[in-house]
């Protein structure tokens, strides 16, 4: 394991007052966030080492092709760095990670290894090549810092208050990109010499999303680009705006074809509560099958064949007798409910309760009652002069 | 740590919480519960952490809730899950194949589900003996960098991957094959509704509840604290749709290095249409070791914390629950 060899702070932070040479002590490269940005994204993929600082890159990505990772196991009855052990040339811990894609104390090459670099802890207080700022105005190319663990911030904060970064985060993970949160213990940390406008006003970038859609960033205050605005796109019209979902049932086999995220997908219909309308709208894979205060069964009724109770039948509510009172003399089609083959048979709204299975609801005495009253006054508007009477 | 002193420890926890003095200016009202300390798990001894040196250090990263009451931690840095049960007992160990998973979450409690974002990119399924059922690679459509894995959802109907808190990715179904993958605006929810949530960049945190991918306007509410919310820590709801929002207050000096002054978390609780229900505070937040999840929600309408303390991992929850 190499020894690390930050160089120290009280040295670093005379650079500005006394020439110490273009090469030792060099400032860190005028450059605008992007840059930085870009050299820590090629870092991703290449091993953690313990006081490492080293990477090869092809543009904004790693070149894991002509600089092998290296490997980084952790010893025996431990779980990480120092009690490690590194094998290979390349890898980066997290200051040497941060240290070099922020070109500082020197701007060395990525692939320049045991180099100067700074501890994490030195991220934490204002430097002659940095500025601590606060954890809430993180912008891309900025540092997170405590006092064992500095990572790189590569975008602004997501809906819920997380970062994009790069970090080289421990010997099992090497060198990741992820989003995460931070401890209060983090503090902000932004390099000087950034290019400080890369942007006019007026300007606008637009950038395609995943399979649809677009994303876009403005110019503010004619310097620095906004963060990126959340994926948008038309949905689909036409014969593209129907789909069939996987293993949908019912209302939810039908889908509707939609953008949404920049990632074109197939949005189900929505189940909801079964009700009698011959459709499975809860998806379960049977029509009609609902509760019987849901599908309006089981309320008392009149129908061509006497009174009797509600009942859903092939997606209507029909009112069915009981068990064969009047169907068998006047049915004349025989037909059987679709809805239930084991079950009455049809006739002019009429069905009667043969072998069913399905069971009178319960009700309720008083919503009984209330039906029963609501039945009793149809039936007198219907057959006498009492209701019409009552009415005027 | 024997399993008494495991509990009498977390009672203490409990009884020092009786003692602890209004949190912040608006606390709690009376009616709200103090959280309940369940379980508390020594460093080392019990639960695994890793300490950074030049690296980042790292507790369990994640926990989950089983339908019987226990509670699954993810001991990471022990290549392992641990299984308890509604007492905080252990039942058994779960042996993992590599310390770089970060999520774990469970399916009736019989499947066990860890998410690896960093190092293998895979959502393992596991029975509850540890054997491999299904492995799944996280990135393909929708998920273009695993990294960018927010949350791990498991659904009614299927298993979906929250991305950059923004959308989330259905990857298996609810047989737990592979699927087409669907996208859903937000965290997806039972019965076919989602929850979208957002900082709204004036110290507040927008929720909304509505059906999924639902293109009308939909409806919201907007939470502020007493100091100004920094993350929104944990969205979500129980069983009969109330929802749950877990806030970050927090404020910093004004000064270099802006050291933070006041932090705690706010819960709060809601009913179906956005309606305030209640709310309370923790004292717990994030500390200096990495964890992913910090909260989950019961399906029964328990809020759980799994907070870290200098001594170990302290399980909490909080009962709004009617008698």
């Amino acid at each position: 394991m190499r020894p690390r060899s930050p160089l120290p702070p009280l040295l670093a932070a005379l650079v500005p007052l006394f020439s110490l040479g273009d090469v030792l002590l060099a400032a860190p490269p005028s450059e605008p966030p992007e840059a930085i940005v870009c050299r820590g994204t090629s870092a991703e993929g290449f091993s953690y080492e313990w006081g490492g600082e080293c990477w090869c890159a092809s543009g904004c990505a790693p070149d894991l092709t002509s600089c092998q990772p290296g490997v980084c196991t952790p010893n025996p009855g431990y779980s990480g760095c120092p009690n490690c052990t590194h094998t290979g040339t390349y890898g980066a811990d997290c200051s040497g990670f941060v240290s070099k894609a922020w070109q500082v104390p020197e701007p060395y090459a990525l692939n320049a290894c045991d180099v100067s670099r700074y501890t994490a802890s030195s991220f934490t207080a204002d430097h002659a090549y940095w500025d601590v700022v606060p954890m809430t105005e993180l912008q891309p190319a900025d540092a997170a810092a405590s006092q064992t663990h500095v990572v790189l911030i590569i975008d602004y904060e997501d809906p819920y208050g997380e970062h994009e970064v790069v970090e080289a985060k421990g010997c099992v993970y090497g060198i990741i990109r992820q989003s995460r949160s931070f401890s209060s213990s983090f503090s902000g940390a932004r390099r000087k010499y950034l290019t400080s406008c890369v942007c006019s006003d007026g300007d606008q970038e637009v950038e395609s999303c995943g399979d649809c859609g677009s994303k876009t960033r403005t110019c503010e205050n004619d310097c620095l680009w906004s963060a990126w605005s959340a994926c948008q796109g038309p949905d689909p019209t036409g014969a593209d705006a129907t789909c069939a979902p996987e293993g949908g049932e019912g209302v939810c086999a039908e889908g509707q074809m939609l953008c949404v995220a920049g990632w074109l997908t197939c949005q189900p219909g929505i189940p909801s509560t079964e009700i009698c309308d011959g459709l499975d709208n809860d998806c379960d894979g049977v029509v009609d099958n609902g509760t019987p205060s849901n599908l309006g069964e089981g309320y008392p009724c009149t129908g061509d064949c006497g009174e009797g109770l509600s009942r859903c039948v092939g997606g209507e509510l029909v009112c069915a007798t009981d068990a064969g009172a009047t169907c068998d003399a006047t049915d004349p089609t025989d037909a059987t409910d679709p809805a239930d083959p084991g079950g009455g048979k049809l006739f002019g709204g009429c069905a009667c309760q043969g072998s069913s299975d399905r069971s009178t609801p319960p009700l309720a005495p008083g919503l009984l009652l209330l039906l029963s009253l609501l039945a009793v006054r149809l039936l007198r508007r219907r057959t006498g002069p009492g209701a019409s009477s009552r009415h005027q | 740590m024997s399993k008494q002193a495991r509990h009498l420890a977390a009672g203490l926890v409990g009884a020092l919480l009786c003692l602890l003095p209004a949190l912040g200016p608006a606390a709690a009202s009376p009616a709200d519960p103090l959280p309940e300390p369940w379980l508390f798990l020594p460093w080392d001894t019990e639960v695994g952490r890793v300490r950074g040196d030049e690296s980042d250090s790292e507790g369990p990263k994640s926990f989950a809730l089983k339908p019987d009451g226990g509670v699954l931690i993810l001991d990471q840095a022990n290549l392992r899950v641990i299984d308890l049960d509604d007492r905080g007992d252990l039942v058994r160990h779960v042996p993992l194949p590599a310390a770089t998973f970060d999520d774990v979450e469970q399916l009736g409690g019989e499947t066990l589900l860890v998410l690896d974002r960093l190092a293998a990119r895979t959502l393992l399924v596991m029975d509850m003996q540890g054997s491999p059922l299904v492995d799944v690679a996280l990135e393909g459509r929708g998920i273009p960098r695993a990294g960018s894995v927010t949350a791990l959802l498991p659904r009614s109907d299927g298993v979906w991957l929250e991305v950059a808190h923004r959308y989330s990715v259905k990857v298996l179904d609810h047989d737990l094959e592979p699927c087409t993958r669907q996208i859903v605006l937000g965290r997806p929810m039972e019965r076919g509704f989602a929850l979208r949530g957002a900082k709204d960049g004036r110290g507040g945190v927008t929720v909304q509840r509505a059906m999924r991918n639902d293109r009308g306007a939909a409806p919201g509410i907007t939470l502020y604290g007493d100091d100004p919310i920094r993350r929104l820590v944990w969205l979500d709801e129980d069983a009969l749709g109330r929802v749950y929002a877990v806030l970050h207050e927090a404020v910093f000096a004004d000064t270099s290095p802006f050291r933070v002054r006041r932090e705690a978390y706010r819960l709060v609780v809601m009913d179906q249409t956005l309606g305030l229900l209640a709310q309370s505070e923790s004292p717990w937040v994030l500390t200096t070791y990495d964890q992913r999840v910090e909260v989950r929600v019961g399906a029964d309408g328990l809020l759980w914390q799994m907070a870290f303390t200098d001594d170990g991992v302290l399980l909490l929850r909080w009962d709004w629950r009617t008698p």
